[in-house]
């Protein structure tokens, strides 16, 4: 059983760190709930039925581990932002003019659990209901979320194209970058 | 199919998580409305560009040997600790587990962690990360390992055999290992509060929690956390805690 535990364990390892690393914010952090996810998940593999979605149960277990802390600790991070989802023009455009990582951090600044789903679907690929799974919340849900981070990062990204004097304009009249 | 209805399938459809009859009827709705066709457009241009140019940094080496070095030493434990239960000791787990509620005022266990260690390295000789009789030389490879200064006291009554480093909720800690009448002793270094809850204990006072297979007795010691844990005679172990006290001579 260890051995299994850990082979599954390992092969997410990446992911599982850079999810942690996403929500804790810092290394050490991501390496402690890391650490509580392995000693929670490897506590609680007897439960977990073989042939099932192994990714998704320890992802969750990772986010209830951190939703746990974060409650222990008094904080509150599910700050919704009230802004408009509709669509700007130029969302390809500004991937031409911003690096990776400032699209990464552009990410890390969405408020959750707009952040968390844009992550588990577009970086770590994740299906809806993987990420139904994680959240503890209905595919339906993770739809609505993701459609609307979506929208946020876009905005996100425009104004800081628009920052860095990056003339973005509508592709609708045919302008260009 | 309302354009707003639409517009809230544009990620199931870039996603390709709609189903059938979703499907057919927001193509249905795309070949008759311009707009949401150009907006679904753009929001797959968007998704795209998104997944190609997000990075997906993996964990350098040296981190990725610290992360699977933690894994390890869950499951390791934990998994010996799980044969020892289905072998038939069940009711001595249970027994740990009461006899630890009463004891202790606060809500968990903090031994368990230092109990489970021990239970899963106590019976073999491997583990040891570095095998020496001498304190000095044992004391410079947990403070290079750690980070922290660490301190391994000599006991007249019991041979240092070697020692290593553990992660115990989340903070590395050091680890000698004794031997005394043919047992094994755990001596964790380098704890904090969190590690070991010392409130009213009072510099050298030793604290001491009787356990079946295994004893746990606690100390500060010029400002230093010690925990010991073996299955000698709590007595014995309480002997060997203060002579650990005893300036080194």
């Amino acid at each position: 059983m260890k051995e299994r535990f850990e082979s599954l364990v390992e092969g997410h390892l990446d992911s599982l760190h850079r999810f942690a690393l996403s929500l804790t914010r810092d290394r050490d952090g991501a390496r402690d709930l890391l650490h509580d996810t392995f000693v929670k998940g490897f506590e609680g593999y007897g439960s977990f039925v073989a042939g099932t979605n192994f990714r998704a149960w320890i992802f969750a277990i990772l986010v209830n581990t951190f939703r746990t802390r974060v409650r222990d600790l008094g904080r509150h991070p599910h700050v919704a932002l009230d802004e408009s989802n509709e669509p700007t023009e130029d969302g390809d455009v500004v991937f031409e003019l911003l690096e990776g990582s400032e699209i990464l951090e552009a990410i890390e600044e969405l408020p959750e659990p707009y952040r968390s789903t844009v992550l588990l679907v577009d970086r770590e690929e994740m299906r809806y209901a993987e990420v139904a799974v994680v959240m503890d919340c209905p595919t339906g849900t993770v739809m609505s979320r993701l459609h609307r981070g979506r929208g946020l990062l876009r905005r996100r990204l425009r104004g800081l194209a628009l920052e860095r004097g990056f003339q973005v304009t509508d592709r609708r009249d045919g302008g260009n970058a | 199919m309302m354009c707003l209805d639409c517009r809230n399938l544009v990620p199931g459809w870039i996603d390709d998580e709609l189903g059938p009859v979703e499907r057919v009827e927001f193509a249905a709705h795309l070949e008759g409305c311009r707009e949401c066709a150009d907006f679904a457009r753009r929001e797959r241009d968007f998704a795209r560009g998104l997944r190609d140019r997000l990075p997906r940094p993996i964990l350098p080496a040296l981190e990725r040997e610290r992360i699977l070095s933690d894994l390890r030493s869950v499951a390791g434990g934990r998994g010996r600790s799980f044969r020892l239960v289905r072998g038939g000791a069940l009711a001595l787990a249970a027994c740990i587990v009461l006899v630890a509620g009463l004891a202790f005022s606060q809500a968990r266990d903090w031994t368990r962690a230092y109990r489970m260690d021990h239970a899963a390295h106590a019976g073999a000789s491997d583990g040891l990360e570095i095998r020496s009789a001498s304190a000095m030389e044992v004391a410079a490879w947990l403070t290079r390992a750690t980070g922290t200064p660490m301190h391994v006291p000599t006991m007249p009554d019991a041979r240092l055999l070697g020692a290593r480093t553990v992660r115990l909720r989340g903070r590395e800690v050091g680890l000698a290992v004794y031997e005394s009448g043919g047992r094994r002793l755990s001596l964790f270094l380098g704890g904090g509060q969190e590690l070991f809850p010392s409130r009213g204990l009072a510099p050298d006072q030793l604290w001491t929690r009787r356990g079946t297979p295994y004893s746990v007795v606690a100390w500060i010691h010029q400002g230093h956390f010690h925990v010991a844990v073996s299955d000698l005679p709590v007595r014995r172990l309480q002997e060997l805690a203060r002579q650990c006290q005893k300036p080194a001579t």
